[in-house]
């Protein structure tokens, strides 16, 4: 099982309630695939920004999602082959 | 007063935690570790890849040989730092006396505390369900009057166990368990204790206490006869006890098995270089230099220097790490050498050493003080120190190796490796 590690900034629909925040689709390559399920998630850190990540599905395959809560931008990190 | 010692042991942790991230592993044999390339080792493995007889430590290549529908997952330590710092945060709800034994183990006392959540039974079940519920991730929990005895109490039943020893079930109930499951007790020791017709925690149980103490020393004949007691240490420092770094140091396990020195060296300078950034971080300054290789074949060589200067450089550090380790493996046993096989440090088994390659690297730096910096009256010295003081600043703005050495470039680590200290869990009282 390989992931292929590539920052792609990309448009992420996302209900942020109280201190959590659910991905629920994503845009990636003019394609939109909408989540399933959020598996796992994790804090790193990058200098002083702070980034959640995601590992979400849409049913078929696994991707992780990555939240900068400094910029407030998101970005697709890993797609599972 | 009897204290009531837990031990938590998060089940195959790297490759549950992998399994929980997604899905389509789950229910499968997997390795987590460099990946297939030739060389490549399994950190650590579920237990759907166990029951084929794959091990940890083991490399890919034998584990695929076992196992051949292996899924071998490359490794992301952030992802377990991070839920071992959550669980761990956990477990401070509970009692402040909890001490973090590795990444993924921890001794909590819960002596003083466990009777409001009902009992230790009760407690441990609370526990177990907090941590499934928030990761989807099983424990193994030992509860037991001392360190030891929990901490063998969680080996018992794997995974998802839950196993209390009572002082009274000491010896009959783990008299037949193999010595080597006795936390300190490792495969050298074994081995010793197997000369002596010691293969059970009951025959070392019965065995004369003088007998050990002639054949291993008073310290520690002293230390087995107690284990073979179930007597052990039931202090568990609290998780904002700091104690003062005795040495700082990095390892890393490379992804494939490599005969090529430059390529270790360089491994070795990125891991020199973290060890001087937390160094310089927690205002440390060493002067003893260790440095030490892992070979394919499973044996170690370590060896150290002591330098002139306290130093909290990491090229500094590298430039004494590279001259100890300069042909380490054509060496000849001499009284500053730490070989574990004495007999493999001759040149030809040196060669054979370097034929089976390297696949580990160490590197750290102990007898440490607290930073004086004192200004030199050099002033190339004091760039330096410029240098490295910006450096540190970019990094800590942007992230580790934002600014990094051309000679490292081409060293990439996969993840975030090393020691995992108290301050990387960064907890504080108030937590």
């Amino acid at each position: 099982m390989a992931y292929s590690e590539n920052s792609n900034p990309i448009k992420v629909g996302a209900v942020f309630k109280g201190s959590t925040i659910t991905p629920k689709w994503f845009i990636w390559e003019g394609r939109k695939y909408n989540v399933k399920s959020v598996d796992y998630a994790w804090e790193d850190k990058q200098g002083k920004e702070k980034i959640i990540r995601f590992s979400v599905s849409d049913g078929n395959n696994t991707y992780e999602l990555a939240y900068n809560t400094i910029q407030m931008n998101w970005s697709l990190d890993k797609v599972a082959e | 007063m009897e204290k009531t010692i837990l031990h938590l042991d998060m089940n195959a942790f790297f490759a549950s935690v992998e399994q929980a991230a997604n899905p389509s592993l789950r229910g499968k044999p997997i390795a987590v570790g460099g990946g297939i390339k030739k060389g490549s080792v399994v950190a650590a493995c579920s237990y759907e890849a166990k029951a084929y007889g794959v091990k940890n430590g083991m490399s890919t290549w034998e584990a695929r040989k076992l196992c051949p529908d292996l899924i071998v997952v490359i490794g992301d330590m952030t992802k377990y730092i991070y839920t071992s710092k959550v669980f761990t945060r956990m477990l401070i709800k509970y009692t402040d006396l909890v001490e973090v034994f590795s990444i993924d183990e921890a001794f909590v006392d819960i002596t003083e505390t466990m009777e409001r959540f009902g009992g230790a039974v009760a407690l441990a079940k609370d526990i177990k369900k907090r941590i499934r519920e928030r990761f989807g991730l099983t424990c193994s929990i030992g509860i037991g009057p001392n360190k030891l005895m929990a901490k063998l109490a969680g080996e018992l039943q794997k995974p998802d166990g839950l196993v209390i020893l009572r002082k009274e079930d000491i010896p009959e109930k783990i008299k037949d368990i193999p010595v080597k499951e006795l936390c300190g007790v490792g495969r050298k020791m074994e081995v010793y204790l197997a000369e002596l017709g010691i293969r059970t925690i009951g025959q070392l149980n019965r065995y004369p206490r003088e007998r050990l103490v002639k054949r291993f020393g008073m310290a520690y004949g002293e230390q087995l006869w107690q284990m073979g007691q179930g007597q052990g240490s039931s202090s568990v420092l609290p998780y904002y006890h700091e104690t003062e770094a005795r040495s700082m140091g990095h390892s890393y396990t490379l992804p494939k098995f490599t005969n090529d020195m430059d390529e270790v060296k360089g491994y070795l300078l990125r891991l020199s270089e973290q060890v001087g950034r937390r160094l310089r971080r927690d205002d440390y300054r060493g002067n003893v230099v260790h440095a030490s290789l892992g070979f394919g074949d499973f044996n170690y060589w370590g060896k150290q220097k002591k330098t002139e200067d306290y130093i909290d450089d990491g090229y500094k550090i590298f430039n004494v790490a590279e001259k100890l380790i300069k042909n380490p493996l054509l060496a000849t046993p001499d009284s500053s050498h730490l070989p574990l096989n004495k007999g493999e440090m001759s040149a030809e088994g040196g060669q054979r050493r370097l034929n089976k390659g390297v696949r580990f690297v160490g590197v750290s730096v102990s007898n440490l003080i607290h930073s004086l910096d004192q200004v030199c009256i050099f002033e190339a010295e004091e760039k330096k120190k410029a240098a490295l003081k910006a450096m540190d600043e970019v990094n800590d703005r942007f992230g580790e190796f934002t600014v990094e050495r051309a000679g490292i470039m081409q060293t990439a680590l996969q993840g975030k490796v090393g020691m995992v200290s108290n301050r990387t869990y960064n907890f504080h009282a108030s937590v």
